[in-house]
């Protein structure tokens, strides 16, 4: 039961949504979200030459950015993932994260639209064959990335410095 | 909070060296295969420490870095191509190469 402000009046949150906006749930969401970038950076970053041919197999990117965005993509990964990890500039970690799944999620249905036989490179250069499947699995965990932007309030590495600084 | 923090960063720590130590000792060596293109001409496929290797073809040596995934071997060129082999049995690589055929890796040293 909330209050209202009004005496004697409550409002009832429906069960759903306050199950959704845990900050648990959303806490689990984080980390998860977080360390999959913190994985999936690894090879990316190991490997540079091989994500930009991954790239430039989606041929979507101008020849001239596609190193480019081989080597600044992966490190933004990574940072954005310990950022969400550690609980630190959650919300810019998480909507920096959101544009690069909303970018990847387009490339992804533009290829399969366009029937391009390549894998994804989500991971590995040798990953898994590009699907419908792989849309839904990037398409949920952009829904994840929001929903951290949107309602992540636990554990934030930044709210307890805040606190300290203020308590000095 | 913030030894929670650390403890979590320290774990991704841990897990991004288990990750970067991938590749085991026990597949460090020199293999040999018969070129299927060209019978009699041999292949080499030096695995040497932390995942550094090379290629050797018709004279020619193209350095690799290989890792080991599971019952797989990973060769990679740093132009970019990506090769991976299966390990078949101790000692033995099976590695397909588009248009060029099968390659049988034997252990010799």
């Amino acid at each position: 039961m909330e209050k209202t402000g009004i005496p004697g009046k409550a409002v009832k949150r429906p069960v759903l949504r306050k199950a959704m906006t845990h900050p648990y749930l959303v806490l689990a969401f984080r980390i998860y979200i977080g360390s999959l970038f913190v994985y999936a950076s690894m090879y990316k970053i190991n490997y540079a030459s091989e994500f930009a041919e991954t790239i430039a197999s989606y041929q979507l990117v101008p020849y001239w950015a596609v190193n480019l965005l081989a080597l600044v993509m992966p490190w933004m990964e990574l940072i954005c993932g310990l950022f969400l990890v550690i609980g630190f500039r959650t919300k810019s970690a998480a909507a920096t994260i959101a544009g690069l799944l909303a970018l990847f999620s387009a490339a992804v249905a533009i290829s399969l639209f366009r029937d391009l036989p390549i894998g994804c490179g989500c991971f590995h250069a040798l990953g898994e064959q590009m699907s419908w499947k792989t849309l839904l699995r990037d398409l949920v965990w952009l829904g994840m990335a929001v929903h951290v932007y949107l309602f992540d309030s636990a554990l934030q590495v930044e709210k307890r410095f805040a606190l300290a600084i203020r308590d000095i | 909070m913030l030894r929670s923090a650390l403890i979590i960063l320290f774990m991704l720590l841990l897990g991004s060296a288990a990750y970067s130590c991938g590749q085991g000792p026990d597949l460090q060596g020199r293999y040999e295969a018969v070129n299927p293109q060209h019978q009699g001409n041999v292949v080499v496929l030096a695995l040497r420490s932390a995942g550094k290797g090379s290629w050797t073809i018709e004279g020619e040596e193209v350095p690799i870095r290989w890792e080991r995934r599971n019952q797989e071997i990973w060769l990679h060129h740093k132009g970019g191509a990506v090769i991976a082999g299966k390990l078949v049995e101790a000692g033995r690589i099976d590695v397909e190469l588009p248009g060029l055929g099968r390659f049988l890796f034997l252990r010799k040293q």
